[in-house]
């Protein structure tokens, strides 16, 4: 089995596939360059710091608290920052539909939105960063069940 | 060897330059102006998760050819040659930087 963590991500991808406006596009932790005509508009999810602390002692527990990063990019010769918050309203609509991740997280809550722009490319390029902070707990003895 | 430096040397169509098609959006009036474009690779967004590849479309021309009454959102038509085939290209123009010794370059929006 796969660590909670993995999980998690995987779920939040499965949560924003489909979506109206990026439909598809959604990459799990993507590290290579995004192309605009086959790729935006998209999402790219991945996680980042995770904080831990014993819960309980016996039986062994931890309690996490995961990062997870959810990028949307779109391109647009205008009306970009409206895409990008038609794209926040779909993902927070997504996410807040099941804010356990199917039972694999104890709670989510959106903590933070930034919004970037660029208009050195041939057409203006937004990027809207939401950070989900995503609280879940496993044994220490096993880190891929959620308790 | 003679080697020309005068600003008239880099913007020849024999040489670096092509003719544009200009349309000044408050009048319509439309010039044919010697411009030297240039698109190089951008990457945009690179400090963040996934870098955006792209391009990054500008002319350079002499300040003394800009069309009267030039300005953002005007409409420069580019003859761009690839593969031995030209084709036009409408751009619009969002920044215009003049570097005051007499070559302005203008950064270009896709249409």
């Amino acid at each position: 089995m796969s660590h909670v963590r993995q999980q998690i991500r995987e779920q939040i991808v499965t949560l924003c596939t489909g979506l109206t406006t990026t439909g598809t596009r959604v990459y799990d932790t993507r590290l290579y360059n995004l192309d605009p005509a086959d790729n935006l508009p998209g999402i790219v999810i991945y996680t980042q710091n995770e904080s831990s602390e014993k819960s309980t002692i016996s039986p062994s527990t931890y309690e996490r608290e995961l990062e997870v990063i959810i990028e949307g990019y779109a391109q647009a010769n205008s009306n970009i920052e409206d895409t990008l918050d038609t794209i926040s309203l779909e993902i927070e609509n997504a996410i807040g539909a099941d804010p356990l991740i199917n039972g694999k997280a104890i709670d989510s809550e959106l903590t933070s939105t930034e919004i970037e722009f660029t208009s050195m490319g041939e057409s203006p390029i937004g990027l809207l960063r939401l950070t989900y902070r995503v609280i879940y707990m496993t044994l220490a003895t096993d880190a891929s069940t959620p308790q | 060897m003679t080697i020309n430096l005068a600003n008239n040397a880099f913007f020849s169509t024999e040489d670096f330059a092509v003719t544009c098609r200009w349309t000044v959006a408050s009048t319509s009036d439309t010039y044919q102006v010697k411009a030297v474009f240039d698109n190089q690779f951008f990457e945009a967004f690179d400090e963040f998760g996934s870098p955006v590849s792209t391009s990054s479309p500008v002319v350079y021309m002499k300040t003394n050819d800009l069309p009267s009454g030039n300005n953002e959102n005007d409409t420069l038509i580019v003859p761009i040659t690839s593969n031995d085939v030209t084709s036009d290209t409408t751009y619009k123009v969002k920044v215009i930087e003049s570097d005051g010794m007499g070559v302005t370059t203008i950064r270009l929006q896709k249409q």
